[in-house]
């Protein structure tokens, strides 16, 4: 009888560990929402031929807030990158040709490239 | 807020609450458009508080907390405290702490996981929970 009940919590360990440990997600409705991209910015070129149509990251992955960061002089800073620590950015940009509506996509950085 | 509706009232089956402030004495010089301090005015502070009446929060309540919160006023030790009350007075609670979210959460993971907490407690304890009157009588 013992051993069996030790047996039954040796089987048991992995499950609760496992289904403690991980984020989860909420249903898909829900999902469809949270990964709708945000509103992009614009910004025109200075020869006014051109726009840059800009996509701003709305949620950062978990890895970027994870990353080192060291307080200097008031500044957050994250040493990988010599940068601000959780710097805002773009996750994608194209250009529009004013003339004729033509949009060219600019390649990007992914957010797991960035990091 | 949330915290105080279950505490003084039965007409909510179920709450949840995030980045609160449960124990205002724990910010006794003031909080919100309130100025007077924690010595001047100790009955505010209590009766503002729901951890005084942990003991009368008597319906499921969901806690989420950003571990990382350096809000002033609302350190991740004020969710830990009341669900530490409401647990040690046979009171039913859940504490959810996100690891390295601020007040606001701001990761995708973190936003995510907050949302399917909130609706499985809410499926759990308001959607698919027996009348009151099947269940239990109201309390007090």
């Amino acid at each position: 009888m013992k051993s069996k009940l030790i047996l039954l919590l040796v089987l048991a360990l992995p499950i609760t560990i496992f289904s403690q440990g991980a984020y989860k997600k909420p249903p898909k409705e829900i999902m469809d929402v949270l990964d709708a991209p945000a509103s992009p910015t614009t910004t025109v070129s200075p020869g006014r031929d051109k726009i840059a149509i800009l996509e701003p990251l709305r949620y950062p992955p978990i890895a970027e807030l994870a990353q080192l960061m060291l307080r200097l002089a008031g500044l957050r800073i994250n040493p990988n990158t010599n940068g601000q620590h959780r710097q805002s950015y773009f996750v994608s940009m194209k250009l529009k040709n004013i003339a004729d509506g033509r949009e060219i996509a600019v390649p990007a950085a992914t957010a797991t490239e960035l990091l | 807020m949330t915290a105080n509706l279950p505490a003084h009232s039965d007409i909510f089956r179920a709450g949840i609450a995030r980045s609160g402030a449960y124990n205002r004495t724990l910010t006794p010089f003031g909080f919100q458009s309130e100025r007077r301090s924690f010595w001047e005015a100790p009955e505010l502070y209590a009766k503002v508080s729901p951890f005084y009446y942990a003991d009368k929060i008597n319906e499921p309540i969901l806690l989420i907390h950003g571990e990382a919160d350096n809000n002033q006023g609302t350190f991740p030790m004020q969710s830990e405290r009341l669900f530490a009350a409401i647990s040690g007075n046979g009171g039913k609670s859940r504490l959810v702490i996100l690891p390295l979210e601020a007040h606001g959460y701001s990761a995708k993971e973190s936003v995510e996981h907050t949302l399917f907490e909130m609706i499985q407690w809410f499926d759990k304890y308001v959607k698919n929970a027996k009348p009151r009157g099947a269940q239990q009588p109201v309390a007090q």
